[in-house]
């Protein structure tokens, strides 16, 4: 039955293209009468019954057909019986095999869990160690610690030596100034500081300062010379700049102090603008 | 033209020892600068000489003018207005910059 549907489905894109009236009213009777089997058939048909539910609709059945399609109905069980059947036995095949990679799963998790476990004994046991181990360690770090530090002290050594020699090789280089000896005194006695780190520039430093100080000491222990022994005073005392040399006080000269006083401000506070 | 405490301050501060010299050049002009301009006998000199001045031109224009008035004429015209007409702008000048 399912072949003639089949056969005249066929036929419908055949006379699409090209067919005589004849072949066409042919096909058309036999899809007419292909469409009343069908339903019929339809009507018929029952639903996909279960493998449990096969056993009784059987019953039933053979006691409704007639003996002639009795014979066809049992092949069409038969076939459909067998159909399930392999389904099932497919379903169950399947099944085991996922069962199968489930197991295979969980064994594997389950060992890596083991594994995980083992790895923090391991840890455990590495922290165990012997005295003789600790003292070697210590040993080792020891050795290292000394050798670096007598590396870092040979490099410093080194430094300061050519610190040492560039800054004398320098002053010497201000042999031909004279008074050389007493401010190279002076120079070690009192300046004799590392400033910027550079041994050239420091030197130069160094001795410029020494050079300020002596001179300035010079001049204080300058005396003039006077007929007849020691100085004696004039009387006049000169103002003591000693005490303020930084702040040296601004004073207005005579014409700017009057006019300065003509605009009615006070002189001391022009000094003070003046000094800022 | 007053100067404020103010003013002076700011521009002594923005110009330090310059700002001194400033004041001193002020200081000896400003006297002049009174006498001239403050005093009623400073302004009436000074008035009486520059309308002497412009009466000499006149009479120089219309050639009517003696030897003597000539020479007048050059006096305030050579040295007289300019020495004054000069320190009245000097000391504007740095009146300005203080301001």
């Amino acid at each position: 039955m399912e072949k003639k549907v089949d056969d005249a489905a066929k036929t419908v894109p055949v006379m699409e293209k090209s067919v005589t009236d004849s072949e066409f009213d042919a096909a058309f009777q036999a899809a007419l009468n292909s469409d009343v089997e069908e339903k019929v058939e339809v009507k018929d048909k029952p639903t996909p019954p279960s493998l449990n539910d096969l056993k009784g609709e059987d019953e039933k059945d053979e006691t409704k057909l007639e003996p002639a399609d009795k014979k066809l109905d049992d092949e069409d069980e038969h076939s459909e019986k067998s159909r399930l059947g392999r389904k099932f036995k497919r379903l169950e095949e399947d099944n085991q095999k996922l069962q199968e990679k489930f197991d295979l799963l969980l064994d594997t998790l389950s060992k890596k869990d083991t594994v995980v476990e083992d790895e923090d004994d391991i840890d455990d046991e590495t922290t165990v160690i012997t005295v003789k181990d600790v003292k070697k360690i210590l040993e080792k770090h020891e050795a290292n610690r000394s050798k670096r530090q007598t590396e870092d002290e040979k490099k410093a050594t080194e430094v300061q030596q050519r610190y040492e020699k560039d800054y004398v090789k320098k002053i010497l280089e201000f042999e031909d100034e004279s008074d050389f000896k007493p401010i190279y005194d002076e120079m070690f006695k009192n300046y004799n500081v590392k400033i910027t780190g550079n041994p050239e520039a420091d030197a130069e430093i160094n001795f410029e300062r020494a050079t300020a100080a002596f001179y300035k000491k010079a001049k204080k222990e300058k005396k003039i010379p006077l007929k007849g022994g020691a100085p004696l005073s004039t009387g006049i005392e000169s103002p003591n700049t000693k005490d303020e040399p930084s702040k040296k006080k601004i004073v207005l000269d005579e014409f700017a102090s009057e006019y300065v006083q003509r605009l009615g401000i006070p002189e001391d506070k022009v000094q003070e603008w003046l000094s800022k | 033209m007053e100067l404020t405490s103010k003013v002076v301050e700011q521009f002594l501060l923005r110009t330090g020892k310059r700002g001194e010299k400033t004041l001193t050049v002020l200081g000896k002009i400003y006297p002049d600068i009174y006498s001239l301009l403050e005093t009623e006998i400073g302004q009436a000199i000074l008035e009486d000489d520059i309308l002497r001045h412009d009466a000499l031109l006149t009479k120089i224009y219309r050639e009517e003018t003696t030897p003597q008035e000539l020479a007048e004429f050059r006096f305030l015209r050579d040295y007289r207005l300019p020495k004054v007409i000069g320190k009245i702008k000097e000391y504007f000048e740095l009146f300005k910059q203080i301001k």
